[in-house]
């Protein structure tokens, strides 16, 4: 018998079950999404080439860079928020917004539920994709972001 | 991302460390040593076996929480101001103290003294009856109390001599024992490696907390192995007061702050342990290795 060995196994015990608690919490926290749903980035960096990111230098810097959050989806687009917590998103998609979106996906719709004091612009853009600026704040500061935004050339 | 890799494996190794000394036997310094030198080395040692070869189970996916954590605003001030406290902490704690002392020690001159030498000569066959040796003691000419295991290739024992004068023989010895346990527990080679893998892990607020404690737990480790050698733990006991006290003392008369809260609450704790005889052998056998596969596998999946 190893000296303390009731100990040790106690201890590896304590070790396996701290193990399957990471990973419990780690599944739960940490949900994979599908390789085609909408995914959130750390970093502009980490997006992949062919994300549509607007050109910071033509939006009021009041909103601040970089964007707080960041959604991609391969193929259909990219939505970003300003400010945390959010104070504008800016969108460039095709088909459905991230659910990260919540309440501020019915602004879109003009349907009950979008955020007090928030204006939504947006709109089919030639090439197929739509463009979209949602902001807490009059409507002429909407319409300056929502030019800016279509001015942008995406610069990823 | 590395760093952040680097939070969650000191994070958990401390929570780990924490949980395993409650579970260990026997309950002593020596154990809490090995297991804050354990926090401090298996997070960085970890890291070099995972950008060699991956985990083939994952615990934990560090970039998924970094994201998860952005989505609710979480991923950029609040972690950059706590690890950037940390990096200031560890100047403010670490850094400047040490060659702040190092400046203080090669400044003063040093020479024999002969209580010294007799003190070393009486509490050196207890350390031999251990199987360890000790290295050479030196009087410093300074009016401040101190006494230290100084030097990395050729160490020695220094005590200054307001302090040589301050203290009876059987105090002496006491204090040399405990001095000579710092040399026989790896001395200041061992206390550099350690300081280096702290300083690797400057933002590491965990590396932070466990190098604090191993720096306590070691003094504690070393009253312990000295009360052993010269089996009077009182008479360190008596010399951790009188040392304070005489602190005390150049403090007042230099209009000195005093010492804070924590301090005296440590020196309380190594006192009380002292005078309750709780001078336990540390672990035996390869404990330190086998607490360390355990945790490394553990923190291999989280990356």
């Amino acid at each position: 018998m190893i000296p303390g060995a009731p100990r040790w196994l106690a201890l590896i015990a304590l070790t396996v079950a701290l193990a399957g608690a990471l990973w419990w919490v780690d599944q739960r926290v940490v949900d994979e999404p599908p390789p085609n749903a909408w995914r959130a980035f750390a970093t502009l960096d980490a997006l992949p080439p062919d994300a549509r990111v607007p050109d910071p230098t033509l939006l009021s810097p009041s909103l601040g860079w970089p964007p707080a959050q960041i959604w991609h989806r391969p193929g259909a687009g990219t939505w970003l928020a300003l400010g945390a917590p959010p104070r504008a998103w800016l969108g460039t998609w095709t088909g459905d917004v991230p659910a990260a979106l919540g309440p501020w996906a019915a602004c879109l719709d003009d349907a009950p539920g979008c955020p007090d004091g928030w204006q939504a612009r947006a709109a089919a853009e030639p090439d197929g994709w739509r463009r979209a600026a949602l902001l807490q704040g009059d409507a002429a500061a909407a319409d300056r972001l929502f030019r800016g935004l279509r001015a942008a050339s995406p610069i990823k | 991302m590395l760093v952040w890799t680097n939070i969650a494996h000191g994070l958990l190794a401390f929570f780990w460390a924490q949980a395993a000394r409650r579970v260990l036997r026997p309950r002593c310094p020596e154990l809490a040593v090995t297991l804050s030198t354990l926090v401090l080395a298996v997070p960085p040692a970890v890291a070099v076996v995972q950008a060699v070869s991956p985990a083939p189970w994952t615990l934990l996916r560090v970039p998924g929480w970094h994201a998860a954590l952005a989505t609710v605003g979480l991923a950029g001030w609040a972690p950059a101001v706590l690890a950037g406290g940390t990096g200031l902490l560890f100047v403010a704690q670490e850094l400047l103290p040490l060659l702040t002392r190092r400046r203080a020690w090669r400044r003063a001159p040093r020479g024999p003294h002969p209580r010294l030498d007799a003190a070393r000569a009486a509490v050196l066959p207890g350390f031999r009856a251990l199987g360890l040796d000790a290295p050479p003691v030196r009087c410093v000419d300074s009016g401040t109390p101190m006494a230290a295991l100084v030097g990395l290739r050729a160490p020695e024992v220094v005590v200054s001599r307001v302090l040589i004068d301050a203290l009876d023989d059987r105090q002496l010895e006491a204090l040399l024992a405990h001095e000579l346990a710092h040399a026989a527990r790896g001395g200041n080679r061992r206390l550099t490696l350690l300081w280096l893998l702290r300083a690797a892990q400057a933002l590491n607020p965990a590396a932070l907390i466990a190098f604090r404690q191993l720096v306590e737990t070691e003094e504690a480790a070393c009253d312990a192995l000295a009360a052993r050698a010269t089996k009077r733990p009182a008479d360190l006991a008596s010399v951790l007061i009188e040392v304070e006290r005489l602190r005390g003392a150049t403090r007042a008369a230099e209009d000195a702050p005093g010492e804070p809260g924590a301090h005296l609450a440590l020196l309380q704790r190594r006192v009380r342990r002292l005078l309750d005889g709780v001078a336990e052998q540390g672990p035996r056998g390869p404990v330190g290795l086998a607490a360390a596969a355990l945790l490394g596998a553990l923190l291999w999946g989280v990356g």
